[in-house]
């Protein structure tokens, strides 16, 4: 599976997403948890962090699959036909999309808890305060809205509307997040949804791949 | 001379798309030989060629591989087809050693040190360039070729392979067809598209020349140039001749245009001269006749 995904994922790619990008989102979150608004609480530190970087890597993912399998699903962009060409191709195809999506799940739920921990050692006074439905809905609408908004830009070849589409996803993230933050909202409910969201958009979009594979065949 | 044994059988082979129908009642390829595929912008050579290499399935119809037992589905059959197609082929942003890496994961015949030193025959900058997008036209073609090369295949689809080539490299390409085809010892056989006639004239054992979705003419190069002679003549000869000549055109300075040999008795008591007609002038005169392209 390793092997199909790394077919996709050109050299700088990888040096970018699989090592930059995760050192400095990490490194995001602990320069914003450390004591620079010293008036604030910690759990605001926290908080902003979080929200930083779950727009940040809608964002990012989003673009990053621009170059990854960005315009797949664009009817004329020919991406799979050397694909197709092989017995193979099918499989390869979607054992690279299948790995994308662990990378991506498992990427989110690392910087989560590391972004958690930061907040914990730095001063303890966060361990009281963070509950762990808080940090899981964090990292479900964070990998709800990657899902949905990749499956999107994979129409188009257009990195402007990529980006567009992004920014699109990172307004409703900030949208969903001041909605949860209510006092009135059950994060346990929410969650569950989310989950159910997480899941359908991850098996979803990976059997939206191989659909679109199957239609290319077609021309009408 | 007939086809004895065939490398891909096509039976009512039908498909429309936008206004254009492709309408090929009957197709064999001839095994162990190079065939090409003539025809203006338009013709239908590209959707024939990707229905065969299985790169579109709404079609009717059906083609059978490898003396008529197989379909494109059925185990080893792709394994055993190279195709090469337009230049935007591979991922734009793959550099070289993916290409190689994808053909290894894709393909279980292809040998990638056959593949490093194809491409380093055929001049094809593996290490100067960061991706596929960086190389010229012509070398993504080479690049493509090379892929295909490096397989254990046995029937290379090609669509409009030396479109990109310079003239030197359309020779060396009709060199590496015609050592696939010999070292194949009959079971390997080349089937491309191509506007080049004159230059790919020298591979091309069998032609097939298309107009409009539909086949006009077929047959063996030797035997197309025996079923066709070439006749020039003087101007006032023209208009006696005209409704025998195929693709027949007339200037101040003479006539010339393409005759059946049965019809030859017909230049009797005319100034005409008959030449075997080149492919070239076979395909361009078959096609003049059908075509709606018209002189102004």
């Amino acid at each position: 599976m390793g092997k199909s995904y790394k077919i996709f994922a050109f050299p700088e790619y990888r040096l970018l997403f699989l090592i930059a990008y995760p050192l400095c989102a990490i490194a995001g979150c602990a320069i914003v948890q450390m004591d620079l608004f010293s008036v604030l609480h910690r759990t605001f530190h926290f908080m902003v962090a979080s929200g930083i970087m779950a727009s940040m890597i809608v964002i990012i993912e989003i673009i990053g699959d621009h170059f990854l399998f960005g315009g797949v699903y664009a009817r004329f962009g020919n991406k799979m036909e050397f694909l197709k060409l092989s017995e193979k191709g099918k499989s390869l195809y979607k054992s690279a999309m299948i790995m994308d999506q662990i990378r991506r799940t498992v990427f989110v739920i690392s910087v989560n808890l590391a972004n958690a921990a930061i907040g914990i050692i730095g001063k303890g006074d966060l361990a009281g305060w963070l509950e762990i439905s808080v940090l899981i809905t964090y990292i479900l609408i964070t990998l709800v809205l990657c899902n949905v908004g990749i499956v999107i830009c994979r129409f188009s070849q257009n990195p402007v509307v990529n980006i567009a589409v992004g920014y699109l996803a990172n307004f409703m993230l900030m949208l969903f997040m001041y909605v949860f933050s209510g006092p009135e909202v059950s994060l346990v409910v929410v969650n569950v949804v989310l989950a159910a969201g997480f899941v359908v958009s991850s098996i979803g979009s990976v059997w939206f791949s191989m659909k679109k594979m199957e239609e290319s065949y077609h021309d009408e | 001379m007939e086809i004895e044994n065939t490398v891909v059988c096509g039976e009512k082979i039908k498909k429309a798309y936008k206004g254009f129908l492709l309408d090929v009642e009957s197709l064999r390829l001839p095994k162990g030989f190079a065939t090409a595929l003539i025809g203006e912008n338009g013709a239908g050579k590209t959707t024939l060629l990707n229905l065969m290499a299985g790169l579109r399935l709404d079609y009717k119809g059906s083609f059978t591989y490898f003396d008529e037992k197989l379909g494109i589905d059925d185990k080893g059959v792709k394994e055993k087809i190279g195709y090469t197609g337009p230049a935007h082929f591979f991922m734009p942003h793959w550099s070289v050693r993916q290409v190689a890496e994808a053909n290894e994961l894709l393909f279980e015949g292809f040998d990638k040190k056959k593949f490093y030193e194809i491409a380093d025959a055929l001049c094809i900058p593996v290490g100067n360039v960061k991706n596929v997008k960086s190389l010229s036209e012509g070398n993504k073609t080479k690049l493509m070729l090379a892929t295909v090369l490096a397989r254990e295949t046995k029937l290379l689809i090609l669509d409009e392979p030396v479109s990109t080539l310079d003239p030197l490299m359309r020779d060396r390409f009709c060199e590496l067809m015609r050592r696939y085809i010999s070292d194949g010892d009959g079971e390997k056989s080349v089937f491309f598209s191509t506007h080049d006639i004159a230059d790919m004239e020298g591979i091309t054992d069998y032609a097939i020349i298309m107009e409009k979705g539909k086949i006009l003419e077929r047959g063996f190069v030797e035997d197309l140039k025996e079923k066709y002679i070439l006749v020039k003549g003087e101007e006032s000869d023209y208009s006696a001749l005209s409704k025998w000549l195929i693709g027949g055109s007339c200037t101040k300075y003479g006539f010339s245009g393409l005759l059946l040999s049965e019809d030859l008795e017909r230049l009797s008591g005319h100034n005409a001269v008959a030449e075997t007609p080149s492919l070239h002038q076979i395909c361009i005169s078959v096609m003049k006749q059908n075509s709606p392209l018209k002189m102004i």
